[in-house]
């Protein structure tokens, strides 16, 4: 008697165990994860649907974005990039794979747009500090002074000792406007290894989708609208997209709004290396979508501080980008291939068809 | 090991239990404007409130969250959207940030790693999954 | 019963309820909040053996005890909700219909109030009714399974302990 009660409890032992897992299973076989994380100055949400691997390699992605900042944020004392900014005008500082690969990624893109695209703004940035509660609009001779201290043609890289060297005292990298692209497309990377076939990823304003919604259907992208605090409108647009990357620059990010308020001036965090000043090019957002995140995140820079002409000829020579531009008129320029793709869903901006 | 009458009961207890359960997801789903409003700290959700559209005036809420060495942010969830009212984080740019009413959007305050969204089962016409900004 | 001898055997009962507690927290469960609940077949022997009073001081203790061995602050008021409900249920069938119900039953009860317990607690914290529907249905069906396995376990035991050694 006992021993068959002893087998009975077992199994139902075993039964319950197994109910109670299907109970957590069977709310669809797709299940969604959701990770938030705070990294290379931003908040980074990783949504991605997908089977029981699919932790793992989320984990994994998490671990390579943490990776990435460890190695190229400017604020981290061990970093690459800290090092290489420490070293200026002295000795060159051997660096990771993946830094070189970034910086000369982004040199690259310094002299496709000529200089507009440039990772040594490093001291202008510093000397601007948008970031801080007290940050004042510098000196007109200050700005100039640390002008000379901003060329892209001054770091030197050695490809066979992966060593980096910026040749001036007090010359300073600033990855921001590429390191972001960078991760995200490295997140994307392990993602789709794993075998992910539908994700959104969010990283700081960067929107990278892996394949379509899990039924099939295409994300809808809204486009922040950058007045939304006078417009109470949230997009200027929506796009519908399946396995791109939406990336966004804008004056509306960062900028001083004390000053904002009182003059209606708006010093924002995007410096134009020509000026030491925010950029000036009539734009309020640019916006590129592509399939790369590292070639979005440089591009919608440059676009922004280019403007609408320069920038739609530069990235029209490149091929295989869509953009957006949208000026302070509220004007919305696209390119060819965005004809279809743009939903307006904001009557305050007006589409100009190409 | 035939059940007793009494276990009859029970089952038949859960069963009543259940369907009231579905019954009242029901009727709160087709409510439609049940929204919630999530304040998450360091990864962490530390507080889920309701909000409504329905609510009268007067039933606005601030919330003060206290968010280690120091750190603060004020909350206010009233009839309709969220907004941080105060905060003494650097840049305060979430004090700044234009308030929010639509489930999916939320605000941040990276500096004390602090984001507040608003969650809901039916989107509006028009909802987007994300936003690039 | 002898004062010590009783005194001993529920403190027996205690630590086999946070033993029972602690390990639980090793089985994976993918709903929220579905637990097997193991302890309750303690809270089950010690009404059978002892009474009322007894049973719900070794809910309380263990409740409060159980979250701080592993878990948080707000765990003491989802256990102590949930351990108090079910534990009172349970002792009224019990100790008034025990006739009409088998171990099973008074043991799925018990489970199902534990359930709904947490759940007010949890709809208390979190300042929203709506975690009860959502959760309510799977609950309920994990409770079902339960139930019905710890109150197997308790008649087993319970069994056993009335062959071999009769307390008191």
């Amino acid at each position: 008697m006992y021993i068959r009660l002893k087998r009975f409890a077992a199994i139902s032992f075993l039964l319950t165990i197994l109910s109670i897992f299907a109970a957590g299973c069977t709310i669809g076989d797709v299940r969604e994860l959701n990770r938030d994380i705070f990294a290379l100055d931003t908040v980074i949400t990783l949504k991605v649907f997908g089977g029981r691997a699919v932790k793992k390699a989320l984990d994994k992605a998490v671990d390579r974005i943490r990776e990435i900042e460890d190695r190229m944020s400017p604020t981290i004392e061990s970093s690459d990039v800290s090092k290489i900014n420490r070293a200026s005008g002295t000795e060159p500082v051997k660096v990771h794979d993946d830094t070189f690969y970034v910086i000369k990624r982004a040199l690259n893109y310094g002299e496709l747009s000529d200089g507009i695209f440039d990772i040594t703004i490093g001291p202008i940035v510093n000397l601007w500090d948008i970031k801080s509660e007290n940050a004042v609009v510098p000196d007109e001779a200050e700005i100039k002074s640390r002008l000379s201290l901003v060329d892209y043609r001054k770091v030197r890289i050695d490809e066979d000792n992966m060593t980096v060297l910026l040749e001036e005292k007090g010359m300073a990298m600033d990855l921001g406007a590429i390191a972001k692209g960078y991760a995200a497309d490295e997140a994307t990377r392990i993602l789709k290894e794993a075998g992910v076939k539908s994700a959104l990823l969010n990283l700081g304003g960067n929107v990278i989708t892996i394949g379509g919604k899990p039924d099939g259907s295409s994300w809808r992208i809204g486009l922040q609208d950058p007045r939304s605090q006078e417009t109470g409108r949230n997009h200027f647009a929506i796009v519908e997209v399946q396995g791109a990357t939406v990336v966004s620059s804008g004056d509306y990010e960062r900028f001083m709004a004390d000053v904002y308020e009182r003059t209606g001036e708006r010093y924002h965090h995007i410096f134009d290396p020509k000026t030491g000043y925010p950029a000036q090019s009539g734009l309020m957002v640019s916006t590129i979508i592509s399939s790369s995140s590292i070639d979005a995140d440089a591009l919608s820079t440059i676009l922004f501080i280019m403007g609408y002409e320069d920038g739609f000829r530069t990235i029209g020579e490149l091929g295989n980008f869509e953009a957006m531009a949208v000026t302070s008129d509220k004007d919305v320029y696209i390119t060819g291939g965005l004809k279809d793709g743009i939903i307006p869903s904001n009557d305050l901006y007006n589409i100009v068809e190409p | 090991m035939r059940p007793k009458i009494g276990d009859i009961f029970v089952y038949i207890f859960i069963i009543v239990l259940v369907g009231l359960s579905f019954l009242g997801l029901k009727t709160m789903g087709n409510r439609g404007d049940r929204k919630m409003v999530q304040i998450e700290l360091d990864g962490e959700i530390i507080e889920s409130v309701e909000m409504s559209e329905t609510e009268p005036e007067g039933t606005t809420r601030e919330i003060r969250i206290d968010t280690g060495d120091g750190g603060y942010n004020i909350v206010r969830i009233s009839a309709g959207d969220v907004g941080i009212t105060d905060a003494n984080c650097p840049d305060r740019l979430c004090v700044i940030s234009p308030r929010i009413n639509t489930p999916g959007q939320s605000i941040v305050c990276i500096p004390h790693r602090l984001i507040v969204r608003i969650i809901g089962r039916e989107p509006e016409d028009g909802a987007v999954d994300d936003t690039a900004s | 019963m002898k004062k010590t001898r009783k005194l001993t055997l529920l403190g027996l009962l205690i630590s086999q309820a946070l033993v029972l507690h602690y390990i639980e927290g090793f089985i994976p469960v993918l709903a929220p909040g579905a637990k097997l609940g193991l302890a309750n077949i303690i809270t089950m022997i010690t009404l059978v053996l002892f009474g009322f009073k007894e049973a719900m001081a070794i809910v309380i203790i263990r409740s409060v005890l159980g979250p701080l061995l592993g878990g948080s602050i707000t765990g003491i008021l989802y256990s102590l909700s949930g351990g108090l409900l079910s534990g009172i249920v349970m002792a009224l069938l019990y100790i008034n219909l025990r006739d009409y119900f088998s171990f099973m039953g008074i043991s799925t009860a018990g489970a199902v109030f534990h359930n709904i317990g947490q759940l007010l607690a949890a709809s208390w914290i979190f300042n929203t009714i709506g975690i009860l529907y959502t959760y309510l249905p799977i609950l309920m069906i994990a409770a079902i399974a339960t139930g019905y396995f710890n109150g197997l376990i308790s008649r087993y035991i319970l069994g056993y302990l009335k062959n071999k050694a009769q307390p008191g």
